[in-house]
């Protein structure tokens, strides 16, 4: 990957400019919008303010330049992008032309740039070899080698040896920064891109120069490990093999890898990327710039994500349960016994991580061949996915760019959208400001107002916000869609935008789909059953469905069986006692997923699914756009495409089923959001909150190989002086015990979190079991003697 | 008339070849005696050891790369630092050639920045599947001198010992 992104189009011809011109104003012209400079003797027309770098790309003549990065700002620090510069007033008349950097200069009127003289190639040869004194010219064994700025500028433009004879300085080499980066000093040119990165961009200061001289090194700020969602950026920045991934370290050679162009289906912001495959195996993740979703940057989960294609642990072949036991069976036995048991009064949980088509066809079985409207996607928090479709205005994600307010309603969207994240730190630092509501801080890189309160309390705080979102020009509410209907009216009460970070990757699509109780796809009443019908050639009932609290209520009975797609209701579902009293309860289970998840354990059937890289179709990200996925690893060779096993299933239910109705004219329906809670928990003990974490679950990341290092055990944080009233330093083990259930977990202080709660990961294994107050004791006390 | 002119011809043709019973022969008994190649031919390849009997190869690549027949498969590991295979960082776990496709150019040795792979002067290429003529690390590594010594080069599993997938070592 060259760090180097390609020149734009090239800008010989001037823009056209229409239309009269404005009348004379009264103060000085402003200054042309455009400047006419010559460059290596040929003249061009570049809008004002241009860097000579730039300038000289766009025309398509070559410049070396390793700290300029269209990405960040420009800083001059290597020293190699040197150009023969003419006029006033870079040289007074008279004078000849001069060497300067050209990512620091801007072109101006009757500029005359000669990137070739004598004295521009000696001042890039010079800067070359200094560059190379203490290099380890390691390229053999460097994971750079072959896409490496070091390599191809020094061919073209460096000496061809060293004049130095002196030894070279020795420094650290390999070394684990964090879980994913490895940085080699020796290497590095210091040209300060990820030093820039981390503070322009993710404003975290992970990378910091250290010491002086010839001495200067990059590390993190106090030799900790690096911590921080954005760390594989950096690999792609360093234009040298400074800083490397340890996913793909010594994976493969520049040469040897195929890119295929993907979407991201780590989280619902769908980051575009592009993977790289040596023969069937991806190596590693690229950044593939789409302005729209992720602005240019990948988060860690989004780039390192690739390991459950090939993770040991998928499921490879249907399981059926015989006398207990999940035994391995074929794809029609199991497809007929799955068919079997859920003939009758069955319904179907979850949905939010299929493509767009494949949740339309799960809905059509629902319908056609399963003959209910029990279906719901929404098996975690959330209560929605489009805002549009509980009355709200819905945001598209490059708003944040332009909003002069955000709400953060309870919402991180460092856990939940991290790219986003970026997006909100960079606005934070200009003209937005933050407002960072509920129990626990989640805005923590930039400026904020911090408003602690307790769950319940948003919908009050937020009515209080009304002046100034009266007051602002573009605001903007940022809500996962946790609570119930109450903090629902608050936010409609501000009459803002709505952007929703989702829980499942393509919930949206889901929602679409009519994989709720209340709805048919596209939104379409249920009185619109009739339509659908002759659609799809089969009856489809009208009677509203149950939503997953009521289906989880309902097993035993008469739901008698239970169908769930992706979903793993004992990791998701708030009420995890519910959810597993419900499975435990329930007639026939079957499980479809990529893994043997604590809830296929219980299936009768568990039928292998292929996973997010491994089928083809569209996605729906938070904000609404449709993007295209392609099959890019096949999976394991026993595992189908969730769409197939649909089409599957429905044969053997003996329904069929069809394409959409395209015309359907009725009002879209608003979808019921559950009441929430809106009283304090009763009861001893610290009050427990369950919160996304990156890394923590989803669908992929709980069980991906590559994220072994980050997913540690279970963490509870704390705030300071609740910790210390308990007596508890950081990292203490201490079991929380709530009801009759206890969990283990170890102690994290934060000072975000606010006075009487505790917080915990989501999607863990053990978390929604606990009731909502936990008494957190330490673990030592339970070792009891004897 | 024309058969006496067949006669003669036949005659002076089985003279040729009679004529050669006399003459120095040019052919050898191969494979119980060898002609001596020049110094500078390009038959079967080697990876080589360093003294000390690491592995010269760092698994770069570069010989894969610069390989006009493709018929090199590098694939590279991270060393285990207290017990590495090769000097420095990285080794190559995999290494294999496609005998059957390679055509003794001798570029990978010119491209390979340690001397690792080396093209010697053995030419016996024999084998009676095509499977034996693609050799991986076992085959083409020279015996290292530190094991050899110690249990001898069988042991080892160095060039010239027949592993499974290689053709039949000279
Ligand atoms: S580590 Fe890479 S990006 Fe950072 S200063 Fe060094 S060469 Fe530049
Ligand atoms: S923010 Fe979400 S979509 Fe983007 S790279 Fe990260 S996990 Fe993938
Ligand atoms: S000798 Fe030539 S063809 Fe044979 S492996 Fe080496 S580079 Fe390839
Ligand atoms: S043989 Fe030489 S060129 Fe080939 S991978 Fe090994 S070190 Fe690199
Ligand atoms: S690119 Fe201009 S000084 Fe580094």
């Amino acid at each position: 990957m060259s760090s180097n992104p390609p020149a734009q189009s090239p800008a010989g011809a001037r823009p056209a400019v229409d239309g009269p011109r404005p009348a004379a104003p009264a103060v000085s012209p402003p200054p042309p919008a455009t400047v006419t400079c010559t460059i290596d003797g040929k003249p061009y027309t570049f809008p004002r303010g241009t860097l000579i770098v730039n300038a000289v790309r766009q025309v398509g003549h070559p410049i070396p330049y390793y700290c300029y990065h269209q990405k960040l700002a420009p800083v001059g620090a290597c020293r190699v992008c040197m150009v023969s510069v003419l006029g006033a007033p870079l040289t007074r008349p008279g004078m000849g032309p001069i060497v300067t950097t050209g990512c620091t200069t801007p072109v101006f009127e009757g500029l005359e740039i000669e990137t070739m003289s004598e004295a521009a190639k000696l001042a890039r040869k010079q800067v070359l070899q200094f560059l190379l004194i203490n290099h380890p010219l390691d390229c053999p064994v460097c994971d750079k080698g072959g896409e490496c700025d070091l390599q191809d500028f020094t061919l073209g433009y460096g000496p061809g040896v060293s004049e130095f004879a002196e030894r070279k300085i020795l420094r650290r080499k390999a070394d684990d920064l964090g879980p994913f980066l490895v940085l080699d000093q020796e290497r590095c040119i210091l040209c300060q891109r990820c030093v820039r990165y981390e503070n322009e961009v993710t404003g975290e200061q992970n990378l910091v120069l250290k010491e002086r001289g010839d001495r200067t090194v990059i590390d993190t700020g106090r030799g900790e490990p690096y911590s921080g969602y954005f760390s594989g950026n950096n690999t792609e920045l360093c234009p040298v093999g400074a800083l490397t991934s340890r996913t793909y370290r010594f994976k493969a050679r520049p040469w040897d890898v195929r890119p295929v162009a993907t979407v991201c289906q780590g989280c619902a912001v769908g980051c575009n990327a592009t993977v790289n495959l040596r023969g069937d195996r991806i190596v590693r993740l690229l950044l593939r710039d789409n302005p729209q979703t992720d602005g240019g940057w990948l988060c860690d989960r989004g780039r390192y994500g690739f390991g459950h294609t090939t993770a040991p642990a998928r499921l490879d072949r249907p399981l059926i349960k015989r006398n207990g036991e999940l035994v391995a069976a074929s794809w029609e036995d199991a497809v007929s016994a799955a068919a079997a048991g859920l003939r009758q009064g069955a319904a179907v949980l979850g949905g939010g991580r299929l493509t767009d088509e494949e949740a339309l066809l799960l809905s059509q079985l629902v319908r056609v061949g399963l003959k209910t409207n029990d279906v719901d996607w929404r098996v975690g928090y959330q209560t929605f996915a489009a805002p549009e479709a509980v009355g709200m205005q819905g945001a598209q994600i490059g708003d944040i760019d332009g909003a002069d307010l955000v709400l953060l309603c309870d919402t991180s969207l460092l856990e939940e959208a991290p790219v986003v994240e970026i997006r909100l730190r960079r606005s934070a630092g200009r003209n937005t400001s933050v407002i960072d509501l509920g129990p626990v801080r989640n805005f923590r890189h930039g400026p904020s107002r911090r408003i602690a309160c307790a769950p319940e309390d948003l919908p009050a705080r937020i009515a209080a916000l009304t002046p100034d979102f009266q007051a602002a020009k573009s605001p903007l509410i940022v809500w996962d869609g946790r609570g119930g209907e109450a903090l629902a009216e608050a936010i409609r009460g501000l009459g803002a935008r709505v952007l929703v970070p989702a829980e499942f990757n393509n919930a949206r699509g889901a929602e679409i789909a009519g994989l709720v109780p209340d709805a048919l796809p596209g939104y379409h009443r249920l009185d619109e059953a009739a339509v659908f019908s002759k659609a799809w050639g089969a009856a489809v009932p009208s009677a509203t469905g149950r939503h997953t609290q009521a289906i989880l209520a309902a097993t035993g009975g008469d739901v008698q069986a239970l169908y769930l797609v992706g979903a793993n209701p004992l990791r998701t579902f708030p009420d995890g006692a519910l959810a597993a009293a419900a499975l435990d309860r329930v007639g026939f289970l079957v499980v479809q997923d990529l893994f043997l998840t604590e809830a296929a354990h219980r299936a009768d059937v568990v039928l292998p699914a292929l996973g997010p890289l491994e089928k083809e179709g569209h996605v729906t990200n938070m904000s609404g756009v449709r993007q295209a996925v392609r099959r890019i690893v096949s999976g394991p060779s026993g595992a189908k495409a969730d769409g197939e096993i649909f089409r599957l299933l429905a044969a053997a239910l003996g329904a069929t089923l069809a394409d959409v109705p395209a015309e359907v004219a009725s009002e879209p329906v608003r979808l019921r959001l559950p009441a929430g809670s809106a009283s304090t928990p009763p009861g001893e003990g610290l009050r427990l909150i369950v919160r996304p974490a990156l890394f923590a679950g989803g669908g992929t990341a709980a069980h991906d190989p590559n994220f072994d290092p980050v997913r540690g055990g279970t963490v509870v944080r704390l705030h300071p002086e609740d910790a210390a009233e308990l007596q508890l330093a950081e990292g203490d083990a201490v079991h929380l015990q709530s009801g009759g259930t206890a969990l283990r977990a170890v102690v994290s202080k934060d000072g975000g979190v606010a006075r009487g709660y505790a917080v915990l990961a989501a999607h863990v294994a053990g978390v929604q079991g606990l009731g909502p107050r936990v008494r957190v004791a330490p673990a030592r006390a339970e070792v009891t003697v004897g | 008339m024309a058969a006496l002119e067949r006669v003669w011809a036949l005659g002076r043709g089985l003279g040729t070849t009679f004529g050669y019973l006399f003459k120095p022969r040019t052919t050898v008994d191969y494979p119980e005696k060898e002609r001596p190649v020049a110094e500078r031919f390009r038959g079967l390849h080697i990876l080589d050891r360093h003294d000390d009997g690491l592995e010269k190869c760092v698994g770069c690549e570069l010989c894969q790369a610069a390989c006009p027949a493709h018929c090199i498969t590098v694939e590279a590991a991270e060393n285990a630092p207290d017990a590495p295979t090769s000097p420095g960082e990285r080794y190559a776990w995999r290494y294999e050639i496609d005998l059957l496709r390679c055509i003794f150019c001798g570029f990978c040795e010119e491209a390979c920045p340690t001397g690792a792979i080396q093209l010697t002067p053995r030419h016996d290429l024999i084998g009676f599947r095509r499977s034996e003529f693609e050799v991986d690390k076992r085959w083409l590594t020279v015996p290292d001198p530190r094991r050899a010594t110690a249990a001898g080069p069988a042991a080892s599993g160095g060039a010239g010992e027949r592993a499974p997938g290689g053709p039949i070592a000279g």
